[in-house]
Formats: C-alpha cells, sequence, structure tokens
C-alpha cells in the first residue's frame, strides 16, 4: 500500500482528495432546500385564529372541519383579528399597523400605519368606512379611514387602552390604567375607566367607572360588557355591564379568578376564558356559573351564529399543543384542532 | 449651521489622516522586509492555552479549537471581542447593531451556554448569564481561543457550546505605542499601551477610548428610509499589569482592570426608545503566583475579585424603566501540574468562589461555588509502524461542582486523540462528555409580579456533547513547494441539550421558569488554512476558511431559532506583517426567529475589506495604518430580527509604536 503521509507531509492524490471532499461537502450541503409553503384552502364559513408566538393565521373551515396551519404570515405581536366583509384585519402590535388580509385569496392586500410608538392594541369598526384602533403607549384611539387606510384622527383616552367595541355610534375603550412603577419596581393599576366616544364627532363624551384593569370588551344588545381583569394578585377578575343609552354601570360580576378573553353567545350570555375553565355569565341577573372545565387555559373566544363557541388555547413554550377547542350551544364539547404556535384569538367568518 | 461646522470639522480629521496616510507611504523606502516576528507568524497561532489549561500545540488537543492570533486583532479596526469575532465565522454571533448587545452561539448553543474567560476567570454574569461581547475590550489581547464543544469538566457552569478565553499580553521589554482611529458615524476612538522592565520586575498600561454617533440610515420593513437614533456608545478601558519574577521558579503577576461604556439603546424597529440609556461599569483586580517546585510538578495560586455595575433607563411611558444590577464576584484557585513532560501530565486544582448580587430586579442574591477538577493526559508513543500511527493520547478529566444554590454534580470528559504521520501531520480526534448551564439568578429569584414569579427549584440545564474529527496539519508538502502549511479540519458534532429552561405561563398568565424542553445539535465543521509562499516570503498569500452545518433542532424537529444551517467565512490575505491586503467574507443562510419557524431573516453575505502597512521608521519606531472598508458592497442584513445594521462602513486607524523586545 502507498503510503499517504511521509514525514509530514503529503502526496498530490491526497491533496486532490481532500479538495474535492471540501468542496463536495461545502457546495453539497449549501443546496439543501427550504421549507414549501402551504396550500390556500377555499372556505365559505370559517375560524381564522391568529397564532401569536408564530405569527401566522390559521384556518378552520367549520363545514368540512378541515384545518390549515400558518396560511399567511401577519406582523409582529398580533394582537387582535376582526372581520369586515371579505377581509381580516389584524393588528399588529409590534408592528405599529393593521394588515388587511383578503380571506378568499388569503393574501395581504393592505398594510395601515398607525404610527411608531402607538403599540396598537384592538380595534372595532363603525359601519364600513370607520375603524378605531387603541393605542396602548400614546393612551390614545386612532381613527383610521378604511377607504383611505389613513389614520385621520387620534382621540385621548385615559391611560393605556386596550380594548375597543362599537355599539351603534359609540365607541367603548377600555383604559387599563396599568403602568410601571420604577419606585416599586412593579406593575401598578390604577382605578379602570371606560371612555365613551361620539363616533359623529370623534370626541370623548363620557368616562365611566369600571373594576380594575378593563381589558377586553364586547356589545350584547343595548348592553356593554367590561372584562376586568384584577391584578392577578388579591384582586380578582370582574365583569362590568354598562348600559348603553345611559353609559351606566348597572352591575359588576364578581368571578373569583383572572379571566383571559370575552365573547357573548347568540344566545346573549356572556362567556370569559380563564385557567381553570370557560365561565358563563348571565348578563341580565349578572350571575356567575359554575366553570366549564373541559375548556379551561383557553385565551381568545368566538361564536358563530350556531352558538358554536371556538376557544384558542395557547402553548407558548413552542411545545405544539397549541389547540381550538369548540363547545356547541348545549356547552358541550364538539372539537379539538392542532393550532399553530401560540394559538391566541379568533374570529368567524360566514 | 451647526451640521455645516461639524462636517466641516469631519473634513479637516479626514484630510489629517489622509495626509498622515500619505506621509507614512512616501517616507516608506521599503516594505518587504522580513522578520524574525514574521517567520514565527504561524507558529503563534497554534498554540492553544483552554483546551488543557496548558499550552499546548492545536496538533496535541483532542478539543476541536480555533485561535485567533494576535496578527488577526492587529489587522481589524475592532475594539471590542463582539466586532471582532463577527468577522471571523468561526462562531454565531447575534449582533444587535449598535448600542445594543452582541452574544455568542457554538455549535447551537444559547448565549448562556457560551463561557467567556478573560486569562481564565469567567466574566459571564450569574444574573442573567450571558456576556455582552461588546463590552469585553481587545486592546491587550495577544490571542483569542475558541473552543468548541461541552467543557464543563474543566471549566465548570455554562460550558456547554464552548469556552472563548481571551488571553492577555504579558509586558515585555521597554516599549511604547499610540493609536487612534476614526470612522463612519462619527467614530473615534484612540488609545495608549507602554511596558517597562527593570531587572525582574516589567509592567503594563493601557488605556483606550471609543465614542461613535452611530446615527446610520437603515431601511424599514417596509421600506422607508429612516435613521436609526439614540445608538451612540461611549466606552473606555484601563489596564494594568504587573509581573515579579521572584526567582527563577517563582512569579508573581498582579492585574487590573476598569472598563466603563454608555450607550444608548436604540430599541427594536417600531418601538424605538429614543432615550433609553445602559451604563456598564466592571473593575477587576487579579493575582497570580506560579512556583514551580521541581522540574515535574509547578502550582498556580490565584485569587481575584471582580464588581460590575450595570443600570439601564429607558424614562419612556407606560412602562418606563430604571433597573441597577451590582455583581460582586471573588474567589480564588489552585492548580497544580504534575508530571509535566512527561507522557502522563496531570493537572488538578481546587477552587472556590463567591458572588454577590444587589438587583432591583432580584434584590441581594449570594451564590457559592466550592470546585474541585482533575485531568491526565495519557500518551503511548506507537512509533508509527502501524498506520504510521505515531501516537495515541487519551484525556479523562471530571469537574466537581457544588453550589449553594442548587445541585450541579459531577462533570466527565473523554477525549481522544490518535496521531499519524510525524509532527502528529494527521490526527482523529474524538471528545464525549457531559456539561451543564447553571439556572441564572433571574430564573431562580425573579420576584413575583403581575406578570412572573422566579422558581427556586430549576435544576441546571445539561448537555452530552461527542464530537469526532479529522484534521491535517501539513508544513512545506513537498509535491507543492510554494505551499508553506496547510492546516484543514472535518469535525462531526452531536449535542443533546435537555432540562432546557423555558419561562412558561401558569395559572392565571404568570410566566414561571421550568425545565421543560429538550434540543439536539448535529453537525459538520469544516476549517481550512493555505499558506504559501512566495519570493521567500513565507505567508505571503493565505487563504482562511470555515464552514458550519448546524441542524439545532427542538423535539419537533424544527431549527432552533437564529441558527443558520449553513454558515460560511473565508479570509483571503495578501502580504507580509509589514504591508497586507485582507478580504473577509460572511455567509449565513436563512435563520428563524419564531419558534415555529414561521418567520425567518433572509440569507446574507457580505464581505470586508482592509488594507494595512507597519513601516519602521528608525531603528526603534514604528508606524502603522489600517484602513477597513466593512460590508463594501452594502449590503442589507440582520442578524437580530428588528435591530438593523449599518450598510457600509470605513474605519482608519494609525498607530505609532517605539521600543522593541
Amino acid at each position: 500500500m502507498k503510503s499517504v503521509f511521509y514525514n509530514g507531509r503529503w502526496n498530490r492524490a491526497s491533496s486532490v482528495f481532500a479538495g474535492l471532499l471540501s468542496f463536495l461537502l461545502i457546495f453539497g450541503l449549501m443546496g439543501c432546500g427550504e421549507d414549501e409553503e402551504e396550500p390556500i384552502p377555499e372556505v365559505s364559513k370559517a375560524a381564522y385564529i391568529v397564532n401569536g408566538a408564530a405569527e401566522t393565521l390559521s384556518v378552520l373551515d367549520i363545514e368540512t372541519s378541515e384545518v390549515t396551519n400558518d396560511v399567511l404570515t401577519v406582523g409582529k405581536w398580533p394582537n387582535d383579528i376582526r372581520i369586515l366583509g371579505d377581509q381580516a384585519y389584524v393588528v399588529n402590535t409590534g408592528d405599529n399597523n393593521v394588515q388587511i388580509v383578503d380571506l378568499e385569496g388569503l393574501v395581504t392586500v393592505g398594510i395601515i400605519d398607525i404610527g411608531d410608538g402607538t403599540s396598537p392594541e384592538k380595534m372595532d369598526f363603525v359601519g364600513d368606512s370607520k375603524a378605531y384602533v387603541s393605542c396602548n403607549y400614546t393612551n390614545s384611539v386612532n381613527v383610521v379611514d378604511l377607504a383611505s387606510q389613513q389614520v385621520i384622527k387620534s382621540v385621548e383616552v385615559g391611560t393605556t387602552p386596550w380594548g375597543v367595541a362599537v355599539a351603534g355610534q359609540k365607541v367603548y375603550v377600555c383604559n387599563t390604567n396599568a403602568v410601571f412603577d420604577v419606585d416599586l419596581g412593579a406593575m401598578s393599576y390604577g382605578d379602570g375607566t371606560v371612555s365613551v366616544i361620539d363616533s359623529s364627532t370623534d370626541t370623548v363624551i363620557k368616562t365611566i367607572d369600571v373594576e380594575t384593569n378593563p381589558t377586553e370588551i364586547a356589545v350584547s344588545g343595548d348592553k356593554v360588557l367590561v372584562q376586568c381583569t384584577g391584578d392577578y394578585g388579591g384582586i380578582t377578575g370582574k365583569l362590568c355591564i354598562i348600559d348603553s343609552s345611559s353609559d351606566t354601570l348597572v352591575n359588576t360580576a364578581d368571578l373569583g379568578t383572572t379571566p383571559s378573553g370575552l365573547a357573548v353567545s347568540p344566545g346573549g350570555e356572556a362567556y370569559l376564558t380563564s385557567f381553570g375553565g370557560l365561565i358563563p355569565v348571565d348578563i341580565n341577573s349578572g350571575s356567575v356559573g359554575a366553570p366549564l372545565v373541559d375548556f379551561g387555559s383557553g385565551s381568545g373566544l368566538a361564536f358563530d351564529s350556531d352558538g358554536n363557541c371556538y376557544i384558542t388555547v395557547p402553548d407558548w413554550i413552542g411545545s405544539g399543543g397549541d389547540k381550538l377547542l369548540v363547545m356547541d350551544a348545549s356547552e358541550n364539547p364538539a372539537g379539538e384542532y392542532v393550532m399553530g404556535g401560540g394559538a391566541s384569538i379568533v374570529a368567524v367568518k360566514e | 449651521m451647526y451640521m455645516a461646522m461639524k462636517v466641516d470639522r469631519n473634513m479637516a480629521k479626514y484630510r489629517v489622516f489622509v495626509l498622515l496616510c500619505l506621509v507614512i507611504v512616501t517616507s516608506t523606502p521599503s516594505v518587504m522586509g522580513l522578520d524574525d516576528d514574521e517567520k514565527d507568524a504561524i507558529n503563534l497561532g497554534e498554540i492553544v492555552i483552554s483546551a488543557t489549561r496548558t499550552a499546548s500545540s492545536l496538533n496535541n488537543v483532542s478539543a476541536s479549537s480555533s485561535v485567533v492570533p494576535e496578527r488577526q486583532i492587529k489587522s481589524s479596526t475592532a475594539t471590542d471581542l463582539g466586532h471582532l469575532l463577527a468577522t471571523t465565522g468561526l462562531l454565531e454571533i447575534l449582533d444587535y447593531g449598535p448600542g445594543g448587545i452582541s452574544a455568542p452561539s457554538i455549535r447551537g448553543s444559547s448565549r448562556e451556554q457560551v463561557l467567556v474567560l478573560v486569562d481564565g476567570e469567567r466574566i459571564n454574569d450569574s444574573r442573567s448569564g450571558g456576556v455582552d461581547l461588546n463590552n469585553v475590550p481587545i486592546a491587550n489581547a495577544k490571542r483569542i481561543e475558541i473552543v468548541r464543544g461541552g467543557q464543563s469538566a474543566m471549566y465548570g457552569a455554562d460550558a456547554v457550546g464552548g469556552i472563548i478565553n481571551i488571553i492577555t499580553r504579558q509586558p515585555t521589554g521597554t516599549k511604547a505605542r499610540a493609536w487612534s482611529a476614526l470612522g463612519a458615524y462619527d467614530a473615534v476612538s484612540y488609545g495608549l499601551e507602554a511596558s517597562k522592565q527593570i531587572k525582574t520586575v516589567s509592567g503594563l498600561v493601557s488605556f483606550s477610548r471609543s465614542d461613535s454617533e452611530s446615527d446610520f440610515p437603515f431601511e424599514d420593513k417596509f421600506g422607508r428610509e429612516l435613521v436609526r437614533q439614540n445608538a451612540s456608545y461611549m466606552k473606555r478601558d484601563v489596564f494594568g499589569r504587573l509581573n515579579w519574577n521572584i526567582s527563577g521558579s517563582a512569579n508573581l503577576r498582579l492585574s487590573g482592570d476598569h472598563n466603563y461604556s454608555d450607550k444608548g439603546d436604540p430599541g427594536l424597529v417600531g418601538s424605538y426608545a429614543p432615550d433609553a440609556v445602559k451604563t456598564d461599569r466592571s473593575n477587576g483586580l487579579k493575582a497570580d503566583l506560579e512556583h514551580s517546585l521541581t522540574e515535574g510538578m509547578m502550582y498556580k495560586l490565584s485569587g481575584y475579585r471582580r464588581d460590575a455595575t450595570l443600570r439601564y433607563i429607558n424614562p419612556q411611558e407606560p412602562y418606563p424603566v430604571d433597573d441597577t444590577h451590582k455583581t460582586a464576584s471573588m474567589g480564588g484557585e489552585l492548580q497544580v501540574y504534575l508530571l509535566q513532560n512527561t507522557s502522563v501530565p496531570l493537572v488538578w486544582g481546587i477552587s472556590v468562589r463567591n458572588e454577590a448580587i444587589t438587583s432591583s430586579a432580584v434584590g441581594d442574591r449570594e451564590r457559592e461555588t466550592y470546585s474541585g477538577y482533575i485531568q491526565q493526559e495519557l500518551s503511548k508513543d506507537l512509533g508509527g509502524s502501524f498506520l504510521h500511527l505515531n501516537r495515541l493520547t487519551i484525556f479523562p478529566a471530571f469537574r466537581w461542582d457544588h453550589y449553594s444554590d442548587f445541585e450541579a454534580g459531577l462533570s466527565p470528559k473523554l477525549g481522544f486523540l490518535a496521531s499519524f504521520g510525524e509532527h502528529g501531520a494527521a490526527s482523529v480526534k474524538a471528545n464525549f462528555g457531559k456539561s451543564y448551564r447553571a439556572p441564572v439568578m433571574n430564573d431562580l429569584y425573579w420576584p413575583s409580579d403581575a406578570f412572573a414569579v422566579g422558581n427556586p427549584d430549576l435544576e441546571p440545564e445539561r448537555a452530552t456533547n461527542m464530537d469526532l474529527g479529522l484534521h491535517l496539519h501539513v508544513s512545506e508538502p513537498s509535491v507543492l513547494p510554494r505551499l508553506s502549511m496547510i492546516r484543514c479540519g472535518v469535525s462531526y458534532f452531536w449535542n443533546s441539550f435537555r432540562d432546557r429552561i423555558i419561562w412558561n405561563p401558569g395559572e392565571a398568565g404568570k410566566w414561571s421558569p421550568q425545565n421543560l424542553s429538550e434540543a439536539n445539535s448535529t453537525g459538520m465543521e469544516i476549517e481550512t488554512r493555505v499558506y504559501t509562499a512566495f519570493w521567500n516570503v513565507p505567508d505571503l498569500l493565505s487563504l482562511g476558511m470555515n464552514y458550519t452545518l448546524l441542524i439545532a433542532e427542538d423535539m419537533l424537529g424544527r431549527q432552533l431559532t437564529y441558527r443558520p444551517r449553513h454558515s460560511l467565512g473565508y479570509t483571503f490575505r495578501v502580504g507580509t506583517d509589514r504591508i497586507w491586503g485582507q478580504i473577509q467574507g460572511l455567509y449565513r443562510s436563512r435563520r428563524y426567529y419564531t419558534v415555529q419557524n414561521t418567520k425567518w431573516l433572509d440569507p446574507f453575505m457580505k464581505h470586508d475589506l482592509q488594507l494595512g502597512m507597519e513601516r519602521r521608521l528608525w531603528s526603534n519606531a514604528s508606524l502603522g495604518i489600517v484602513l477597513e472598508v466593512k460590508n463594501i458592497f452594502d449590503k442589507r442584513y440582520q442578524l437580530v430580527a428588528d435591530y438593523p445594521l449599518p450598510g457600509r462602513e470605513w474605519n482608519i486607524r494609525t498607530s505609532i509604536g517605539m521600543g522593541g523586545e
């Protein structure tokens, strides 16, 4: 056998071999392919789920129960999704914008710049011409003209606003009053309020006192429901019920825990997600029902017109445990689907 | 008006530097001469200390190691470790841009899983775990050693992906050097260093300072041309060392350093922090006594203390921050070298370390660590009679660590080295070991607030490390007479990480860290350096190239964030130490930045150009100049999502030195 090494030196064949090996290794491996895109589902009645960690959309075809995950990339830190006609509006907090998604082609068709440093969180529409976006860092609600896709006004509201809901021509905005206290080295929760904006003049016409840390808000008939999260410690969550005709607080339900999300069923009952289960609340009496433990650890939720409730259960550690739970109108489990990473918010289009 | 004056001043500075360049060039009668330092330049880069705690040739250690030699450090205009290593391609650097931090990753590790040492002393912060490489000065660096793979058997906690060890310069002879530099975005830096030897005592002092406005243009994701604001910084470093050769067999070394930086923190794109400020201050003292008792036995006794303060202020409402973290670490170590100059050298040591933290985040905390370690090198000469196998060496090593606030235990490692051919021209290297990362104080003791609470029951993150490599090192091959040296190596590695500490929301959405996750990283590293000789100049042309294939996946088969599958770096250099030109390039493939691999940073390739010259003016004085253009094709890229990096940048550095060895 011919020697490869001789006195610390090598022969020509070895050098050629080593060169070829290096070349093949480097350029062969660099050619490895990347992932392929998911096909676009065609659906008529669907739930659209925002995956907060993956920063994507998932789609559940409600009629066929088919799920397509990660169909579209959304912006940074998505915190809300609202549907208007054939379009979804995704609020991307980290990008300070609202992303407009065409739901037929599942493509982005527009970006509404809300403004650097605004930290937009939630939104709602007045008719099909204007949208109201809460801006957590600037203590304001930015009014968006949907035709021009531009911010046309900024309305000053309370401190660190979050949830937004529209009842008729009035816009209700949750002012969490949650700020970081440098001296305490911790979050501080002041008095929670709700600002009422007259959308015809875009001015604040009233401020209503509610409980600690109002975050989510929903409308049911002439009632405005405000989820007050509490301080994650001694102050537990409450559901405040406002009469929208007089804009006064008419009832407060103690939830006894920390809620995450709020929605109203077609039958007019409020449901709130929490770690221990889905909490039903009778809006008229303010009575709180026993948690529905089959639907624990929920985050966002939405109802379809048949009374089915879609509840997101995010897995924030990224181990693939993200789910969408379905509860039927009789409050029984009706489905469970694997979602994209951090499935947190859901909206239904019919 | 002010802007116009500022531009005029800058123009005046630039003209002075251009003039200085011309003076140096035109006053140089010859630039191709060689001295003994140059002839030794290649060999200087081949010694590694960190792999075995003793000075060994790269050929004689089992660990996969790379060295950034002094020549390469001098060739760069970088003033800190982060910017220097970012150009080498030897490891992954996550650079958050001017004003931000710079963090290392080796073989798919997290930043907290890379142990950073200065002359063997750990500088990882026990509160947050990592090191901001942009705050580690290199003005006094003689060499930088990178040892890949788990090294907890030698260095304890955090040496999971590998270690970076900065070996600082020792005072030699009487000499002095001053340097200054100008660069893009009003970057100005300067420094002084001097050393002196009087009989058995020698000393070295140095000072450096860097300032930059760093408000560079960038394009956001909507195509808007913006200016990165509040990215300015000021850094200053002072270093001193005193060596006393007490007797022929005993040396005492005292060293002290002071580092200070004041930086703006621009925040991420879209969530800017125009008024955020971060200041870091660090003061260190160290004493080492080395004493050879007999020819075969030596001990080293070390003691040190380091005080570091980090303050971060961001007044921006509604979530203002004003945090101060103070860390005082002190310790001592006895290291004994037995059976030196035999085929069975043994190193063992014991150490104690105390860290006290006063933090506005985690309160007052203390950690004590007691450690013992032992490593032996067992070699057998085989004479080359079988497959030219000349020597077999195994490196068993164990380390035991006891922490006051969590359970660590034993870290074993076994290295294997088979040397073929004379002088170990070819070698097969293999390593198997276990390593761990300590849970940091933030993980253990974060106070219960609205959103989070620490977990005092955390276990360390653990890893099993294995690698296998083939390495060739040939000097002056007879068949290729122009080649003065070829060094190349191919290594396969496999790391299994378990009990990874992940923050997870529990009841009421309160986040808390838990030992939850597992991951594996496998891959291959190829490193090649070729030096060629022309006109009797030993390394007139040189080419260095490194490539890493990294498959770092979680248990669902998803690539870990910010770990590119393919990384490539190259350096092509022409010239001598007196006059040279160099092009460096860096390629990174797609890097995901969501755990689910749904979003990524696009691949990029960038190139840097350096031209340098050093010339002796008279018998003991020299002038040097380095011109550097970074990112010469103005490539827009990011290493961390929403933290843009500058485009094309230029730097020019001049130096004047006096005295010699």
